[in-house]
Order: structure tokens, then C-alpha cells, then sequence
């Protein structure tokens, strides 16, 4: 909403000023405050046809002039107005469950955004990352090819394309850049020093926004070399997304580098907002509070690196996973459609939109951080606790899972 | 705060002559704190200029040595990360 008109969102004020003949309507969603105002108003406006009325939300819809939605701006019952806007189906179900796609549609897709995936590399041959993968560099000696599976599926939740199922699992931000530091062996493991080398090199990349899906035990109290590394990036001005780990609900369990204090430290929840039994709690090893937010991080599906079988395969291309990896890039990927919208947005300036906006859970602070991160409410810079809904593309369908016959058949057929 | 932790001081004087995966923090030029720390026979694995750090191999012998460096701020395992989905 514009601090002006703030009854108007975005995007219509775009659709607006793009009208050049002032008789040409706009589909509209108007909220009332009441349903007791919505019956109430009935009569003729100039500019403006009443359509439907819903009855779950004093929602109205109607087609309007410019003259119109000004009318309608003046109508002290009219709370806010939206256009009404095409619908499609979308992902899996947590992009659609943070209102990741409301930004889609404001042409916000990550495009011209550097993202580091530190990680176990990517799966070059991918459909979902074709002509983004900038640059890569292998820090473990076997090659910044993915033989785990890991990093690839993080890669496809920040900006994996969809190619490969018409869109459904398409990442946060599938217009990214990407920069793939390969740092942990085939094996999911790495030192710390091989981290901070994938740190350095996505710094000398230029990449505005570093994921790190990954991390050591806790507790930890964010003074070692890693968690300075990772300060020392946010310094330069990058935004770093952690993981928070999955040693939870035990509290204290937060490891490096999750416990950097100026990091954008991620617990994991279900879609239905649940925090994930396994997403590690605060509070860090000299009492700060941590994780700073929660996303989804359960049974995500993203892409799937060849000849790797990481969580649950859905088909060649997909596989689910879960964890604080899932939640993180997620993060990373949001990060990254706020940047293409706001450019100058500094890191520290990006993690506090991030959490003031977030919603609260009623969870304990240690668990929750400021709570779930909502992408519009982000983009909007949304604080009240009223989130006014806007039309919500409807989910696609989960897909069905295939067995594990069909899992087999669909292995055995790529491996030939 | 002291240089190394307790708990790796202690274990580099019990096992001297056992090999440590460690990362030291410097002051100073980092190229010539390297040449130095070779100088004295530690493998010096890494660089990193964000934070004028080392990561070496050394014994413990050795890392005990590099403790007694005024331009070394601090020395700390290598400790391992793993990936953080399953």
C-alpha cells in the first residue's frame, strides 16, 4: 500500500497509471470494513459496476474507471482495493503458504540478483537452473559436480526455474542468479575452513545474498572464525541466511554458524506453521536469542541432482527433504526478491523487515524467533496484526506419491 | 580471552606429537604470517583475507609454539559442518 493512498495497493496504482482512455475499467476486490457496510452500500457509483459479493469476507467485486476507484477511495466504508488478478497454480504448497507468489505477480523474481548456494554443489545438467549458474568453484577436490543431493535441492528451493514440472516446484526466486561454492564432500560433510573459503570466494563473486544450509554442534556463542567470516560478509554489505540445525526441540543447539549474531538465522516449521520438532532452539552459548525466524522446512520438494537419492524422490527431477536446509533457502530466496524491489535494502535493514513482519506464532521466542516469515508482509513492510488477505491464487494439488515401485522404475530409467 | 580453549591447549600437551586441523587468526600481513608459520614447519592449508586467518595441519608440539606468537589472536579446532536437510 502507498503511504498516499494507502487504501490502494501496488499494483493497481501500476494498472492505473498505465491507463491512458479514462473510460476503460479495471477489475476490482474491494473490502469493506463490515459485512454490515457492505450490505448497507448498494447504491450507484459513477465509474463503477458492483459484481459479486462474498459472503466468507465483506469482499465486493466490481470493475472500475480510474474516476471510479477514486470514488470508491472516498468511501469511508471502503477499506482497501485490489485488483483482481489472474490465477494460476503454483509450487508445492509453502511458497503459496508465505505468499511467496503475491510478489510473483509484482514481477518480482529474483531477476539480476546474485545468490550463493555454499553447499555439496549443484547438478549442472538440471533443467531448473538452465543459463543461471554463473559461476561455481569446488573447495572439497572432487569437483563442484552434486554427488549428494543436498545443495541441489537447496539451490532448486532459492531459484530452481520448474522447467521440469510445467512450474510446480519452481524456487522463491526462479529468475536468480546463481554462484555454487561447493564446500561438502558427497558425504554431506565438510570442516569449517572449507565453509569459509566458499564465504570468501561468493563475497569476490559479488553475490548480494549467501545461503548456508548447513552448520557444526551446538551450542556455540558466535565468536569463532566461521561466524566472524560470515559477520565479515554481512559487513561488505551481503546478506547471509543460516540454517539453524536440527538438533531440536533440546534447547541450546543452535551451532555455528547460526549463532553469528548479525546473521539471518532460520528454524524450520510445517506448512500449517507447526516448528518442526528437529529445528534447533536457542538460546546461543552466551544467551542471545535464536533461531530469528521460521519458514517451511518440511517434506519440501525441489529439484532432485542425478544418480542421488536424498530424501524422498517424487519423480527423476524432484525429491523432498526436510530440515533447516529447506527453511534457509527459502529465506535466501525471498532476500532476493525484496533486493530486486529495493536495492539498497543493507543487510541488517533486510533481516529486521524479515522478522518484524513475521507472524507470530505463539511459540516460545527460543523456538520461533520473531516467528514466520510472510513474503507480502515483508515486500509491504506489514507490521499490524491484522493480515488483510488479498486473492490468493488457489494451490495446485499435491502431487501423489508415486510408490516406491514407480520411485525404482523412474531410477533405473535415468540411470539407463 | 585466551588464545587457544582449555580443552585444546590440554589436548595439544598431551598428544604432541599427534596431527591437529586448526584455524588461527593473525595480526599482521597475512602472506608473511603464512611464510612465518611454514617457516616453522606447519602445513598452512588456507588463506582467508576476510579475516586475516589461517587454517593449518600441525602437530601439537607445534600448535603450542604458534600460541606463543604475539601477532597469533587466537587458535581454534577446525571443527566439521555438515549439510542441514534430510
Amino acid at each position: 500500500m502507498q503511504d498516499d493512498r494507502p487504501k490502494l495497493s501496488r499494483r493497481l496504482l501500476r494498472s492505473m497509471d498505465s491507463i491512458e482512455d479514462p473510460a476503460a475499467e479495471l477489475p476490482l476486490i474491494v473490502r469493506y470494513s463490515s459485512r454490515q457496510r457492505v450490505m448497507r452500500h448498494g447504491g450507484p457509483m459513477r465509474g463503477v459496476r458492483q459484481g459479486y459479493r462474498y459472503h466468507l469476507r465483506p469482499f465486493v467485486h466490481m470493475h472500475a474507471t480510474v474516476q471510479g476507484i477514486a470514488a470508491l477511495e472516498a468511501d469511508p466504508d471502503v477499506s482497501l482495493i485490489y485488483p483482481d488478478l489472474p490465477v494460476q497454480a503454483y509450487l508445492d504448497a509453502s511458497l503459496p503458504h508465505i505468499r511467496v507468489p503475491m510478489l510473483w505477480q509484482e514481477h518480482l523474481t529474483g531477476q539480476g540478483i546474485r545468490v550463493a548456494v555454499v553447499d555439496t554443489g549443484i547438478d549442472f545438467d538440471h533443467p531448473d537452473f538452465a543459463g543461471r549458474i554463473i559461476d561455481a568453484a569446488d573447495f572439497t577436490g572432487a569437483g563442484p559436480g552434486d554427488r549428494h543431493g543436498h545443495g541441489t535441492h537447496c539451490a532448486g528451493v532459492v531459484a530452481g526455474s520448474g522447467a521440469m514440472s510445467d512450474g510446480h516446484y519452481r524456487g522463491v526466486a526462479p529468475d536468480a542468479e546463481l554462484y555454487i561454492a561447493k564446500v561438502l564432500r558427497a558425504d554431506g560433510q565438510g570442516m569449517m575452513s572449507d565453509v569459509m573459503m566458499g564465504i570468501e570466494w561468493a563475497v569476490d563473486q559479488g553475490v548480494q545474498v549467501i545461503s548456508l544450509s548447513l552448520g557444526g554442534p551446538g551450542p556455540c556463542d558466535g565468536t569463532d572464525a566461521l561466524c566472524e567470516t560470515c559477520e565479515a560478509a554481512l559487513e561488505r554489505g551481503i546478506m547471509v541466511c543460516v540454517a539453524a540445525g536440527n538438533d531440536g526441540p533440546t534447547p541450546y543447539t543452535v551451532g555455528s554458524p547460526g549463532c553469528a549474531a548479525g546473521v539471518l538465522t532460520i528454524g524450520a516449521a510445517s506448512d500449517l506453521d507447526r516448528i518442526a520438532t528437529f529445528s534447533s532452539r536457542g538460546p546461543t552459548a552466551d544467551g542471545r536469542t535464536k533461531p530469528d525466524v521460521v519458514l517451511p522446512g518440511v517434506e519440501i520438494i525441489a529439484a532432485r541432482a542425478a544418480a542421488t537419492v536424498m530424501g524422498t524422490p517424487i519423480d527423476d527431477w524432484y525429491t523432498a527433504a526436510s530440515g533447516t536446509s529447506m527453511a534457509t533457502p527459502h529465506a535466501a530466496g525471498l532476500c532476493a526478491l525484496l533486493l530486486q524491489a529495493e536495492p539498497d535494502l543493507t543487510p541488517l535493514e533486510l533481516k529486521s523487515r524479515l522478522m518484524r513482519t513475521a507472524i507470530d506464532l505463539d511459540q516460545p521466542a527460543n523456538a520461533q524467533g520473531a516467528g514466520r516469515v510472510d513474503a507480502w508482509r515483508a515486500y509491504t513492510d506489514e507490521t499490524s496484526d491484522v493480515v488483510a488477505p488479498e486473492p490468493q491464487p488457489v494451490p495446485a494439488p499435491a502431487p501423489q506419491n508415486p510408490g516406491c515401485l514407480a520411485i525404482l522404475a523412474a531410477l533405473l530409467a535415468r540411470q539407463e | 580471552m585466551p588464545k587457544m580453549p582449555t580443552s585444546l591447549r590440554a589436548a595439544c600437551k598431551d598428544n604432541p606429537r599427534d596431527s591437529f586441523d586448526l584455524i588461527v587468526r593473525v595480526d599482521g600481513d597475512l602472506k608473511l604470517r603464512g611464510e612465518t608459520m611454514r617457516g616453522i614447519g606447519v602445513n598452512v592449508r588456507r588463506q582467508f583475507k576476510l579475516t586475516n586467518t589461517v587454517s593449518v595441519r600441525c602437530t601439537g608440539e607445534e600448535a603450542l609454539t604458534l600460541s606463543r606468537r604475539p601477532w597469533v589472536k587466537s587458535i581454534e579446532p577446525d571443527g566439521p559442518v555438515k549439510a542441514l536437510g534430510r
